[in-house]
């Protein structure tokens, strides 16, 4: 016997094995379903008979010894409660290569259903972008820590403040709170975390639109200024500082399903879509500023695909920052693209801690365009002047242009810098209060700022 | 070029600018006295609670802008974001005198609080609630005072309160409209720090409870040395209001800004000095204009630098190290805080004017400029002692002081001329606030003065522990030691 089946093989294998027995129309027009463990099975659009069926399901069993469901990985659509399971489901196509050849003419485009417990939320369809008048929606992320998420966010909210504006900073990161103890001093802090929110919701303690609970969330930071302002809402509380040891109780908590009466459960995600949307339409802000946990964990995926916020995906110039990225880019190429809003345009890449040298940034460039190309970008169909495709004379091919190029600053993988600099590591303005002057950041915040500016100079016209 | 221009003109509005009066809440200003720069819009954010200021900075200014139907639909147009259109707006004090169907006078807190046994929240509720009155049905009493009084009935049953307040929310939402009230000269709560302090203190606390209603909101203007007295902001989440609070300052380029305007907008002034702007900018026909002003010259500190270049040459001299003329004013005027008030600054341009008739192909010459400066000084003291009466006699003695300097050499001087007995004295005998310092723990009252006059700009304090006095206010101690300061008008 050879190699055991693992879970990348398992796909395509399944594939090779059903494909002989119920052909190639019957399994495309049916589902594939990866079940919470990984297990697959098949959903046949129409009643098979019992003898298909059976063949089918001995030879699953023979060829994929633990990536097959036994007895029921053979389904279809008029068995009780599968018409239901589809019809709820996220559906993505995927492109399978059965026999493990990459030629065009190998491959099959096949209905998968990825049904998971913990991790769910990545499967859902970014949200609709942010409009104005609403307030902008910045999500800070990243795939590691450290890299100076945190920091640069506060640095954008003091500027902006600096600048007249209203702002509000939502520390999402509820392991490792960071903005929250950056911008505001310990005794100030707020009664509630964002941490506190989700478990309160759970019991049934805070309403729809709770704005006493909603008003205790949240605490003006100092570095406001006088001017614009910067409302904090951190991860943790002051309620949670005489009970520490009832944080990691929370975070057990924070992270459920929350069961409605009538309806689905409302996952993590749609939770925080709530959350943002309330603390946000507490006041007038011009800009809503949210931390976003590190890592490809369940709550990041959250911040960055429910909420329609532009996306600063931050990285090192490190082969790791490339590799991680991959994993997610390749995971966000299932979803559909919209011409007209797109949710690709929300994602910018951030070099952080970057080099002030020029080639150095380029040379990171073509790393997360490599990244970006690879699963994101589009060739785009060129059209003559009556909309009709232009077509190669000889193959009778479209002729195409990459969606973005190497050197086009609209594309998201075109990095905007954040240069190093060792005043801010070890981060903490509240007792060096010049960390966070004009002069001190605005050199080594540069890119930043200045292509934030223009994001919200887009609302200001609105306005 | 410079020929055709009529300086002469010009130079005649600028010195006859009168300066405006100081203003109170209960009257709103001339509107074309509104000048709106941009720095000031969150001052009048309905969303913003609370408004620092110092002396003649805007704050009284800005309430009574609010406060006019007509001046505030001006001011709407001037900051469109802020939804003013849509507002209403009350006075909820002013420190004036008792008007029918206004706000209660300091006169009518002493006896609610005195006679009738209220707290100073409760008070300000009921403030709250009579500010209210157009939005309700329920009946509520007409006077503030007794037992059938609006407080009484307020402070009688706390549900039918909330319930009568909630429900005029209600109506104000279902209108679609929000309502301000405004509070201001804070500092006429009382006659004595204490009784300030309480009063102020329920004031805020009422105002952080507000914020749980959705159309009601509270707009407090406070002075710099209120607003940094420990004893008022020590209680449970006052640092939300003050972490949250706006600073109203004027930037010397929001200042260059004003100038401008009242140059621009002078009825004989107008043309010549459009004139003068066009010589610099470049004549453009379609520029957008603020104030009567095109808008690069209310943001673009180069151009202003331009044009005041023409008005007065570039450098204070022959020599470019004695400064630029467009920096050299505002620094010499400006406090501890590099802050300028505007009256501070057109009164040194119009007392330049004044003295300027024999200058040439200009507007105004350094020497004109530096006499601007010492009139200025005279008349920043006599503003200040408006607010802070203690301020003659703790400058006078440091007349001759060389700075920066040490704490000991400011002590040293005060102690020679009894500074702090003639201060207690003048304040019981005059009727003025002593420093808010003077009431904290720790008896060392020199100390506590040095404190009041680094609070409210006057000193400051350098990273070697050496004490420093901005120009304009060594300038006016001598001034004061040379045979007092005249008050003016």
């Amino acid at each position: 016997m050879s190699d055991i089946l693992r879970f990348d093989e398992s796909l395509a294998s399944f594939l090779k094995a059903l494909l002989p027995i119920l052909g190639k129309e019957l399994v495309q027009t049916g589902w594939i379903l990866r079940d919470s463990s990984g297990r697959l099975a098949f959903v046949a659009a129409k009643a098979l008979s019992d003898s298909v069926r059976t063949q089918a399901s001995e030879k699953i069993k023979l060829d994929l010894p633990y990536y097959s469901r036994g007895d029921d990985s053979i389904l279809d659509i008029d068995q009780p409660g599968i018409h239901g399971l589809i019809k709820s489901a996220h559906v993505f196509v995927e492109t399978v290569y059965p026999d493990n050849h990459r030629g065009d003419d190998e491959k099959i485009d096949i209905q998968l259903i990825d049904h998971r417990i913990v991790g769910h939320d990545w499967l859902t369809q970014p949200a609709t972008g942010w409009q104005p008048p609403a307030p902008a929606r910045i999500v800070f992320a990243s795939l590691k820590g450290g890299v100076g998420r945190s920091t640069a966010l506060a640095v954008l909210a003091t500027e902006l403040a600096r600048q007249g504006r209203k702002v509000l900073a939502i520390d999402l990161d509820l392991e490792a709170p960071g903005i929250g103890t950056m911008l505001i001093d310990e005794d100030k802090k707020p009664k509630f975390g964002v941490l506190d929110w989700y478990v309160e919701r759970g019991v049934g303690g805070v309403g729809m639109d709770d704005r006493e609970f909603l008003l205790d969330m949240i605490a003006p930071s100092p570095f406001g200024r006088g001017k614009g302002l910067i409302d904090v809402a951190p991860a943790v509380g002051s309620a949670s500082d005489s009970y520490p040891a009832n944080v990691l109780a929370k975070i057990a908590r924070a992270y459920l399903e929350l069961p409605q009466e009538d309806g689905q459960p409302l996952s993590f995600l749609q939770q925080t879509q709530m959350l943002i949307d309330q603390l946000s339409a507490l006041k007038h802000y011009d800009a809503i500023l949210i931390d976003a946990r590190a890592g490809l964990n369940e709550s990041t995926a959250a911040a960055l695909l429910g909420l329609g916020a532009d996306v600063l995906l931050f990285g090192v110039d490190t082969p790791q920052t490339f590799a991680s990225y991959r994993y997610l880019l390749a995971h966000l190429a299932r979803f559909k693209r919209d011409k007209d809003v797109d949710w690709l345009y929300r994602l910018r890449m951030v070099h952080a801690k970057a080099s002030a040298d020029e080639a150095r940034q380029a040379a990171f460039r073509d790393r997360t365009y490599a990244v970006f190309s690879e699963f994101l970008y589009r060739d785009r169909a060129l059209y003559d002047e009556n909309g009709v495709p232009l077509l190669d004379q000889e193959t009778g091919n479209p002729i195409t242009t990459e969606e973005f190029g190497l050197n086009d600053a609209t594309g998201p993988h075109y990095a905007w810098p954040i240069l190093a600099n060792s005043n801010f590591t070890e981060f903490d303005p509240l007792s060096e209060g010049s960390l966070l002057t004009q002069s001190l950041y605005e050199q080594t915040f540069a890119g930043l700022i200045g292509c934030i500016d223009e994001l919200l100079s887009v609302q200001r016209g609105a306005a | 070029m410079s020929k055709e221009i009529d300086y002469r003109k010009i130079r005649q509005a600028l010195a006859t600018l009168a300066p405006a009066p100081a203003h109170q809440a209960d009257t709103p200003p001339e509107i074309s006295d509104i000048f709106a720069p941009r720095g000031h819009e969150g001052a009048l954010d309905p969303e913003r609670i609370l408004v620092v200021g110092g002396r003649g900075v805007g704050k009284s200014f800005w309430s009574g802008a609010l406060l006019d139907d007509d001046t505030r639909a001006f001011v709407s147009k001037c900051y469109p974001r802020l939804g003013l259109d849509s507002c209403r707006v009350a006075l909820g004090y002013s420190g004036t005198d008792l008007i029918e169907n206004g706000p209660p006078s300091q006169e009518m807190l002493d006896d609610l609080v005195e006679k009738d046994g209220f707290k100073p929240e409760i008070i300000w509720r009921a403030v709250v609630l009579h500010c209210l009155r157009a939005y309700t049905d329920t009946k509520l009493p007409a006077k503030w005072r007794g037992k059938s009084g609006l407080v009484a009935w307020a402070a009688e049953d706390a549900e039918r309160l909330q319930g009568t307040l909630r429900a005029a929310d209600q109506r104000l939402v279902e209108h679609g409209l929000r309502l301000i009230i405004v509070f201001d000269a804070l500092d006429r709560l009382g006659d004595n720090w204490v009784q300030i302090r309480e009063r102020s203190k329920g004031l805020m606390r009422v105002a952080l409870a507000f914020r749980a209603y959705k159309a009601i909101k509270p707009k407090i203007f406070m002075r710099v040395d209120q607003a940094e007295d420990k004893f008022l902001v020590n209680f449970p989440d006052a640092s939300k209001l003050i972490g949250a609070k706006v600073d109203l300052t004027w930037e010397r380029k929001d200042l260059f800004g004003l100038l401008f305007s009242l140059l621009a907008n002078h009825s004989s002034a107008g043309v010549p000095f459009q004139q003068l702007i066009d010589a610099c900018l470049g004549k453009k026909p379609d520029t957008e204009k603020r104030n009567g002003l095109p808008i690069e010259l209310m943001d673009n500190e180069q151009k202003q630098m331009d044009v005041f270049t023409q008005m007065a040459g570039q450098y204070m001299g022959s020599d470019p190290r004695r400064g630029k003329t467009y920096t050299w004013v505002h620094n010499h005027l400006a406090d501890a805080f590099g802050l300028v008030s505007p009256r501070s600054f057109l009164e040194a341009f119009r007392a330049a004017a004044e003295r300027g008739d024999q200058v040439v192909n200009k507007l105004l010459d350094p020497k004109g400029l530096q006499y601007g400066l010492q009139v200025a000084s005279e008349l920043r003291v006599t503003q200040l002692r408006e607010e802070y009466g203690w301020i003659g006699a703790a400058l006078e003695p440091l007349a001759d002081l060389r700075v920066p300097c040490e704490e000991r050499a400011l002590f040293d001087r005060w102690q020679e001329k009894n500074t702090i007995i003639e201060i207690e004295r003048s304040a019981k005998k005059e009727g003025f606030l002593e420093p808010v310092e003077f009431t904290s723990d720790g008896g060392d009252l020199l100390r506590s003065l040095l404190d009041a006059m680094r609070r409210i700009g006057v000193a400051e304090l350098r990273a070697d522990g050496r004490v420093n006095v901005p120009d304009i206010y060594r300038v006016a101690a001598k001034l004061l030691r040379m045979g007092g300061v005249k008050p003016r008008r």
